[in-house]
């Protein structure tokens, strides 16, 4: 792991709302996770809606202020909301949100909405700014026709492209994607994620990405980390993520995907049926937040919060059945 | 670090290729929009004739010296005819040319109350929409709640008894209780539009307070402050007419449209035309306000 040029590094983040009306309630969105992005890397984060996906998101991006925790960017603490970051470091992370139409603003033009971010950081001087905004626009393969025009008159997936080709203006080094294709048709999804994945080799970036797509998952990510009830039940790099989930929960979801053929069956791990509703983070079940879902719950799960253990090199699992090595082992069975 | 990373390259991007703002083709788009509604076509094109009259009256009234304290008794209260084409009034001045002069007083009533109000209500709005939830947005909104709980009409009563009565003095007293709606108006676009994702990316880029308040959030507020804006032209021209009309706006000599018709409300209905044409041309210019408001409310409506 030391070779790992990690630029983002969070530990032990956590992300309480207040309930209104009882004092000592609290909304526990994110609750306790750690995990780490290299350069050029991208980590995956899945989960259900509600599982605090995007909440990591932004706090990691600062949108929100986090109860308690660290994130580190190139050794640097940004732990602090987004209006204590200095300009330098909003520069260097950017995000792509899910919805092009909510996220440009209807009453600028496309030269307005990627010229701003080349104005606050000064990245040119003003009379390049059209040039710099036509070099962008190349990027994402837009056609300059579209300079002067505005998002509504644009198709979903060219706005998402707007949107892409904002984040990127400032040359960050991470950008946060936000479920970047779920609001766009399937037959643009294709060429948001071929743009994504080319960019990425062209400008050596870093993307923390998050879906609730696992077959998009599967040809994104580098790593996968699963989200549940705030707290990360498994990491792995992809390959083993995919091939040798150990989580209960992970298999669980795996199995949920629908096959057509009998290989893709063949693929699939040990059926389990998805049983219940993700429960509510207001009201955390005790022990494993999982217990009341999984089908090997035992005395231990009700009782016992799990650690995170070592399965395999960088693959790491949140289960009190999961050993370092050995895998997925029920106790006191055989 | 930032040197491995590829960079952005605008040597290579051909400046002839690029397309050239073209605002007159956003012009011409807006007034398509608009033009598809006959009936605000009308409005605006009645809002166009009455504001020329009013700045050309000279040369369009046939009698320009009867707008001031003319006595003609030799041609006092004639019906209308091919002279006087509305009549005259009980000193013999022509109606047609005092409706015309009227004209200005209308307007500046109506263009003077929105020029005070909608920047103050405005500004306002805004600052308590951006900051919601602060004590000074809570100031603003109480202090405005307060103004608003004030019935305008006998507010600019007392004012003009308290004061001397004049356009000026009316046109104050209205403004006074008349801000805070455009403060509600646009601290309420300013609230939900806070909160839009647009405004998360500026804000995440690293955009001033500035810059999200006057070029983020600003130009989502014209739209219905333009609506509002001229829909109330024609409620402050109705006011206006209605404090001439008790004696409060305009003073005499000076014709105002409130003054003429309780002049002539004596004569009825004998000498209808005292009356009757000053009445019309109020209805005229607010009808005209009113067509051209909804017709822009109409045309921002279906932009998306």
């Amino acid at each position: 792991m030391a070779e790992r040029n990690d630029i983002l590094v969070v530990k032990g983040m956590k992300k309480y709302f207040p309930v209104q009306g009882s004092k000592d309630k609290f909304v526990r969105a994110i609750d306790g996770i750690n995990f780490t992005l290299a350069q050029g890397e991208t980590l995956g984060l899945v989960g259900e809606s509600g599982s605090g996906k995007s909440t990591t998101a932004y706090n990691v991006i600062g949108m929100e202020e986090m109860t308690e925790g660290e994130v580190t960017f190139r050794g640097q603490d940004i732990s602090m909301p987004l209006s204590k970051r200095p300009l330098a470091l909003k520069k260097e992370i950017q995000i792509v949100f899910q919805d092009p139409g909510t996220s440009l603003n209807p009453q600028r033009t496309i030269y307005d909405i990627l010229s701003l971010p080349l104005k606050i950081h000064k990245v040119c001087a003003p009379r390049d700014y059209v040039k710099y905004v036509a070099a962008l626009m190349d990027l994402v393969e837009l056609p300059y026709e579209y300079m002067y025009k505005y998002p509504a008159t644009l198709g979903g997936g060219e706005r998402q492209m707007v949107a892409i080709a904002r984040a990127l203006a400032t040359a960050p080094s991470l950008i946060v994607l936000d479920e970047p294709t779920s609001a766009l048709d399937v037959s643009v999804q294709a060429k948001i994620i071929n743009t994504l994945l080319r960019l990425q080799k062209e400008m050596d970036l870093s993307y923390l990405f998050i879906t609730h797509d696992l077959s998009l998952m599967r040809n994104m990510s580098d790593r996968v980390a699963i989200m549940y009830l705030g707290r990360i039940a498994e990491i792995a790099p992809t390959q083993s993520f995919f091939q040798n989930p150990q989580h209960p929960y992970t298999k669980m979801l795996l199995s949920s995907i629908p096959v057509v053929s009998e290989e893709e069956e063949q693929l699939k791990p040990t059926q389990i049926h998805s049983a219940g509703e993700i429960p509510s983070p207001v009201n955390v079940p005790t022990g494993c937040s999982f217990h009341t879902r999984c089908p090997f719950a035992r005395d231990i799960c009700r009782e016992k919060d799990p650690e995170m253990v070592e399965f395999e090199a960088g693959h790491t699992v949140r289960c009190h059945f999961c050993q370092a090595g050995k895998g997925f082992v029920l106790g006191g069975e055989s | 670090m930032a040197e491995a990373r590829g960079k952005i390259d605008i040597t290579k991007i051909d400046e002839s290729r690029l397309p050239k703002r073209d605002r007159i083709e956003h012009l011409q788009k807006i007034w398509y929009k608009f033009s598809l509604s006959k009936v605000s076509v009308v409005g605006l094109a009645i809002v166009i004739l009455v504001v020329l009259a009013a700045i050309f009256y000279k040369f369009i009234v046939p009698y320009p010296e009867d707008v001031g304290a003319v006595v003609n008794f030799k041609a006092a209260n004639q019906p209308p005819s091919m002279a006087h084409i509305m009549g005259t009034d009980p000193t013999g001045r022509d109606i047609f040319s005092r409706i015309i002069y009227a004209f200005r007083g209308a307007l500046k009533m109506g263009i003077g109350c929105i020029a005070v109000v909608v920047p103050i209500g405005g500004i306002l709005g805004l600052i308590s929409g951006y900051w919601n939830g602060t004590w000074v947005s809570n100031l603003i909104m109480r202090l405005a709640d307060v103004f608003l709980a004030l019935p305008a009409l006998i507010l600019v009563m007392c004012v003009s008894s308290i004061m001397k009565p004049s356009l000026t003095n009316a046109m104050l007293a209205l403004c006074v209780s008349w801000w805070p709606y455009y403060t509600r108006l646009v601290n309420n676009i300013v609230v939900s539009t806070r909160n839009e994702v647009y405004i998360r990316s500026a804000e995440v880029l690293g955009a001033s307070n500035g810059h999200i308040l006057f070029r983020e959030i600003l130009p989502n507020t014209l739209g219905p402050i333009l609506t509002k804006m001229t829909l109330d032209m024609g409620w402050a021209i109705m006011a206006g007419a209605t404090l001439s009309y008790v004696g409060m706006g305009e003073q005499p000599p000076t014709p105002s449209l409130g003054g003429m018709v309780s002049n002539g409300v004596g004569y009825l209905p004998d000498q209808w035309w005292l009356s009757v044409f000053p009445a019309f041309a109020i209805m005229l210019i607010v009808l005209g306000f009113n067509l051209t408001g909804d017709g822009i409310k109409d045309m921002l409506s279906d932009t998306e």
